[in-house]
């Protein structure tokens, strides 16, 4: 993408769907580029669920890897049309089955390490596991999964945003801004951030504005990719929200 | 955009279960997400179903103060604020290197970092600078400070259109002294590709001397997204920018108004919303437009031609500003050729009906006529015209001479009312007498026109 800061929804966001469906019929060795995107940005929360579910790292990071090989090569998604709902249902629900069903098969036919990609992976799920293990062990899988979900996603959010401020002529702002993410709209000190980025004050508080701004934009792109029908956005972001709020 | 999913921070729960977020004070239960409180960053997108691309989502846009500016700018003496747009904030400084007073416009703070703005900014700045033309605003240097993107310019020292024409009205040939040269100027640039695209009377200045010269060219197009790139643009985006989008609605093209594709002829438009303003006071609107000959006393060829360059249809316009311009000043000489000499000078007068009839109530009714017709401007809209039959009349060799008389004075007059209005030329208020200086000289206007008048009637 040319402008970092311009929305094109169709530059960044190639919808998760449109991935997992592109991806039918290959074999996890030739996966392309974007199939590993999905790999790398809902492994993990997978993988957490796995362990979640009592399996230990070796056999959890095994799963992981096999569920997505099964994935691509069985055909599962054949029936992954656009009218399918949500990614995010549909990856657990599939991972059920997949524990349910195909695991015991699938681990008697073979055993092979995960590849590079799945150990990569599950090194940060595993870090999302025992995280969430300390912090709240009454909370039920499917709703860490959905939690875990949701913060890759607003990481891959601050990511891109992260990425885009790389490209810019004011590739520090980034770190002073991202801070005020999270801040009380009041709350946020502009002279202080205006010294530090060495802006004028108001300025300075029409970038943070704007950085506020693009974090929704791109948040929201991110979830419209894992979802079927643009109707469904905004129902899913309030899940998704919704599923970091509970306790 | 994947290859960075693990490399800048990270997603995990607070270890143990000290960890509290400072903002929403509860324990991190949601976890972390590089280094953000995962509760809070959700919340900014729950926060925003209702702002995002709503009124609501716009902060208030503050401006920086002349003591804040210095720091960034070393090289000016930032003096004062001078106006602000939707295009930006205009300061009146001083260039220390070289003495002279210089406008500085900040720009789209929101726009800092944007390497594509940037470079499209530097880009239209250049072929601005290297438009040289005494009709329009020099641009001496550009760049990016502080977190705007500015723009050095020279600094006109008068009044703007809009001002000029909310103090009084103006004359047939002091509107044709002020459009000549802006078609002039707007055909040079067009010869260059360059289209100004907010052509409207504040963007005309009209300095100490009397030279027009047109403001914020290419602006508009600077802030606008260009219409090749632009395919999907964000919502918000085009919410957070209502006022750059396009130009100034009530004299932007039809075109413009629904960002199809435009060209130098929403110049012609713009130019001929001003026209139609200066004459009628009022603006045209959209629509079926009333020919300014209803609106005020104004030859029918003046309806002909600013009906023409205000057609819907592009097409239907004038092809380019110069022909606009011949075509005025052919209307013009026709109706000067028809007229005894002194009325060549005008082509038009307001419409004034109270004025006029107390007018045809004292006066001869062939003088009342022929004041009407000749349309000699009663400026200020105060005395009534009846004062100018009492005016002591002065006593003149000849006709051309009390011409003569009357533009000295006309010029001397202009000028005391731009100190009235914006200060003296070195940026001192105006002296405390300056309200009689004008005075004065307006009893002298009055004077030297009615002079004028018993003359050329001494004539007939």
């Amino acid at each position: 993408m040319t402008n970092a800061f311009r929305t094109h929804s169709g530059e960044f966001h190639t919808t998760r769907w449109s991935i997992v469906i592109g991806a039918q019929g290959h074999s996890a060795a030739d996966v392309n580029a974007s199939v590993e995107s999905l790999y790398r940005q809902y492994l993990s929360p997978l993988y957490a669920y796995v362990r979640r579910r009592g399996y230990s790292p070796h056999d959890a990071q095994d799963l992981t890897h096999d569920f997505f090989s099964r994935l691509l090569e069985k055909g599962w998604l054949s029936s992954a049309q656009p009218d399918r709902g949500r990614l995010r249902t549909f990856l657990l629900m599939a991972m059920k089955r997949f524990l349910a069903n195909e695991w015991d098969r699938a681990k008697a036919e073979k055993r092979g390490g995960g590849s590079q990609l799945v150990s990569l992976q599950s090194e940060e799920g595993e870090r999302l596991f025992s995280a969430n293990a300390a912090a709240s062990s009454t909370v039920p899988d499917e709703l860490q999964f959905d939690r875990n979900w949701a913060m890759v996603l607003m990481q891959t959010t601050l990511d891109h945003l992260r990425r885009e401020y790389e490209r810019s002529t004011r590739p520090g702002d980034f770190a002073v801004l991202k801070s005020c993410l999270t801040a009380e709209r009041g709350g946020i000190d502009y002279p202080v951030i205006a010294r530090e980025l060495q802006l004028l004050p108001a300025s300075a508080r029409s970038l943070v504005h704007r950085f506020r701004r693009r974090f929704r934009e791109i948040f929201r792109a991110e979830v419209a990719g894992t979802v079927s029908s643009p109707e469904e956005v905004e129902d899913e972001m309030r899940a998704l929200i919704l599923t970091l709020g509970q306790r | 955009m994947n290859e960075a999913a693990g490399k800048g921070g990270s997603v995990e729960a607070a270890g143990g279960a000290v960890a509290e977020c400072p903002r929403c004070g509860a324990p991190l239960a949601g976890g972390v997400v590089d280094g953000l409180c995962a509760r809070c960053l959700g919340a900014l997108n729950f926060d925003t179903f209702t702002r995002i691309g709503g009124a609501a989502d716009e902060e208030p846009h503050a401006v920086p103060t002349v003591e804040e500016l210095s720091e960034f700018f070393p090289q000016l003496d930032v003096l004062s604020l001078i106006g602000r747009g939707g295009m930006g904030v205009v300061y009146k400084a001083r260039q220390k290197s070289l003495h002279r007073h210089v406008a500085l416009k900040l720009l789209a703070p929101e726009r800092a970092g944007d390497p594509m703005f940037a470079r499209r900014f530097a880009s239209e700045a250049r072929s601005l600078a290297a438009l040289n033309h005494p009709h329009i605003v020099g641009v001496h240097d550009f760049g990016e400070a502080g977190g705007y993107f500015y723009l050095l310019m020279e600094f006109v020292d008068g009044v703007n259109l809009r001002q000029l024409i909310e103090s009084r009205q103006l004359s047939a040939e002091e509107a044709l002294e002020i459009i000549a040269p802006v078609c002039d100027a707007l055909q040079a640039a067009h010869d260059r590709g360059i289209v100004h695209r907010d052509v409207k009377p504040e963007n005309l200045l009209i300095d100490r001397n009397g030279t027009v010269k047109i403001a914020d060219f290419g602006i508009a197009r600077m802030m606008d997204e260009p219409a090749v790139e632009g395919g999907l643009q964000a919502v918000s985006d085009y919410a957070a920018m209502p006022t750059l989008a396009v130009g100034t609605p009530d004299y932007a093209a039809p075109e413009q108004r629904v960002s199809a594709p435009c060209d130098h002829r929403v110049d012609i438009y713009s130019l001929g919303v001003v026209l139609y303003e200066i004459i009628t006071g009022q603006r045209p609107g959209s629509g079926q437009i009333t020919p300014p000959s209803r609106r005020a006393v104004v030859d029918m060829r003046i309806d002909e031609i600013l009906l023409k360059a205000l057609q819907e249809e592009p097409d239907l316009r004038f092809r380019t500003v110069a022909e606009f311009r011949e075509r005025l000043e052919e209307v013009q000489e026709q109706i000067g050729r028809k007229s005894p000499d002194q009325e060549r000078r005008t082509w038009w007068a307001r419409k004034r009906p109270l004025a006029v009839v107390t007018f045809a109530g004292l006066m001869a009714a062939v003088v009342a006529a022929a004041l009407v017709i000749k349309g000699q401007p009663n400026h200020e809209g105060g005395p009534p015209s009846s004062e100018m039959s009492e005016e002591p009349l002065l006593e003149m060799e000849s006709l051309e001479k009390a011409y003569q008389a009357f533009e000295e004075n006309f010029a001397a007059l202009q000028e005391a009312r731009g100190i009235q209005i914006v200060g003296m030329p070195d940026g001192g208020n105006a002296p405390r007498e300056q309200p009689e200086v004008v005075k004065k000289l307006e009893a002298r206007d009055r004077q030297l026109r009615a002079t004028i008048l018993r003359m050329s009637k001494g004539r007939d």
